[in-house]
């Protein structure tokens, strides 16, 4: 993994594997589907689920500092535990939770490379053993939005002044306004369908192998610089609902190292069926 | 009697892993839904008879262990119902089959199915009455 700007936010499926027993380390599965951990998951392995765990049962927005501090304790986390993520999807899930973990600035989080698929891949031992841990001391800060995460009227005045880059890390086709979903997803999500004014389209799997792994340093900068998206700027990544896009943040911060980038959540959801706001379309 | 947590799941997995009453069915009438969020997509074949006895009724689909574990149960349960079962479905029903948990976690894989098999025997009513 040398190269990375920041190797140690990505551990190896070895590394986990010599962990497993680690009372500082916290391995921690997140999938979209709800019950893939059920089915197997690494010995010692905890599950957070984006929609129950870590979204607001009722505003469209995540959880606040106490409930996430619950949510630590009941994982048996720690502010000093090391939080190993893994999940299914090229770990999109697993980026997803990360970034949400980074909104309460929890120091050490990791990503395990190649993420589940991996795992099972290399054949090692997956368990329906649901660990049970003491109860973590955690405190959490208050959610630090300002640093990584992006508002609608904050991309507005962003693309109104062009003061960095905006990556759409969907799929082409929803890009250009010819879907309003991925590829073989349903379509009746949004009103409109295209992309916010000036943004580059770089979908967000072009940054991992077949094997899930992450793509090498150099690939990956030539993946992002090739379409304009360099460390000097400051960039915002965007999607549907801010999954896929958490995971091209994690790429660019982390694998790369850019200093100021931000994933906008609201996302094509709320662009694209918000009043009045620029469309750009393709089609 | 609500369904346990763990029943639920274990049910659910069996499902998913051996969906019942799975595959297209020809001379059928057909409908397709999805749920945007998570990509999971659902197609129901139902063939009725005249009366309204529902002589087949299966399904294909792609989607989590919540969608498609929940449509192989609740279609292998509506076997031998009849149009008029399936207009009267209502979605609340998921909580038995998957459970309030499950329920409050995924309620639009738990209903998906639902929402497919009514609107299937919405255009089979209307393809009878024609």
């Amino acid at each position: 993994m040398s190269g990375y700007a920041h190797p140690e936010a990505l551990v190896e499926t070895q590394w986990v594997a010599d962990h497993l027993n680690d009372p500082k380390v916290r391995i921690v599965e997140s999938d979209e589907d709800l019950l893939l951990y059920e089915t197997g998951h690494i010995p010692g392995a905890v599950k957070i689920d984006w929609v129950q765990d870590l979204n607001d049962p009722v505003v469209r927005d995540y959880l606040d500092a106490e409930r996430f501090a619950e949510l630590m304790r009941k994982k048996g986390i720690s502010n000093d535990t090391t939080v190993v993520l893994y999940g299914d999807k090229h770990n999109w899930w697993a980026t997803y939770a990360f970034w949400v973990f980074k909104l309460f600035d929890h120091r050490d989080v990791r990503i395990m490379n190649g993420g589940r698929a991996k795992w099972i891949a290399e054949g090692r031992p997956l368990t329906r053993e649901v660990p049970s841990y003491p109860p973590g001391n955690y405190v959490a800060p208050p959610r630090n939005d300002a640093r990584i995460r992006a508002f609608r009227d904050q991309v507005l005045e962003f693309v109104r002044q062009r003061k960095g880059v905006l990556v759409d890390v969907r799929s082409p086709q929803e890009y250009t306004g010819e879907r309003t979903h991925m590829p073989d997803y349903p379509q009746e999500g949004t009103l409109r369908g295209g992309h916010i004014p000036t943004a580059v389209n770089i979908p967000w799997a072009k940054a991992v192998n077949e094997d899930s792994t992450f793509k090498s340093p150099d690939e990956l900068r030539q993946l992002y610089a090739s379409q304009g998206v360099t460390p000097d700027k400051e960039v915002i990544a965007y999607c549907r609902i801010g999954e896929r896009s958490s995971h091209t943040w994690f790429v660019l911060t982390y694998l790369l190292g850019y200093p100021n980038v931000r994933n906008y959540d609201g996302s094509w959801t709320e662009w694209g069926n918000s009043v009045g706001l620029p469309i750009e379309k393709n089609v | 009697m609500p369904i346990a947590h763990h029943d639920a799941i274990e049910r659910l997995l069996d499902h998913y892993r051996q969906p019942r009453y799975y595959g297209e069915l020809a001379d059928a009438v057909s409908y397709s839904g999805g749920i945007p969020d998570c990509g999971d997509t659902l197609t129901v074949y139902l063939r009725a008879a005249s009366d309204g006895r529902i002589e087949a009724l299966q399904f294909t689909g792609c989607g989590c262990s919540v969608s498609i574990g929940t449509a192989s149960i609740v279609i292998e349960q509506l076997q031998g119902a009849t149009l008029t079962d399936l207009l009267a479905l209502d979605e609340s029903l998921a909580q038995h089959v998957v459970g309030a948990e499950i329920w409050q976690a995924r309620p639009k894989c738990a209903t998906l199915v639902f929402n497919v098999l009514k609107a299937a025997a919405r255009l089979a009513a209307r393809d009878q009455a024609s």
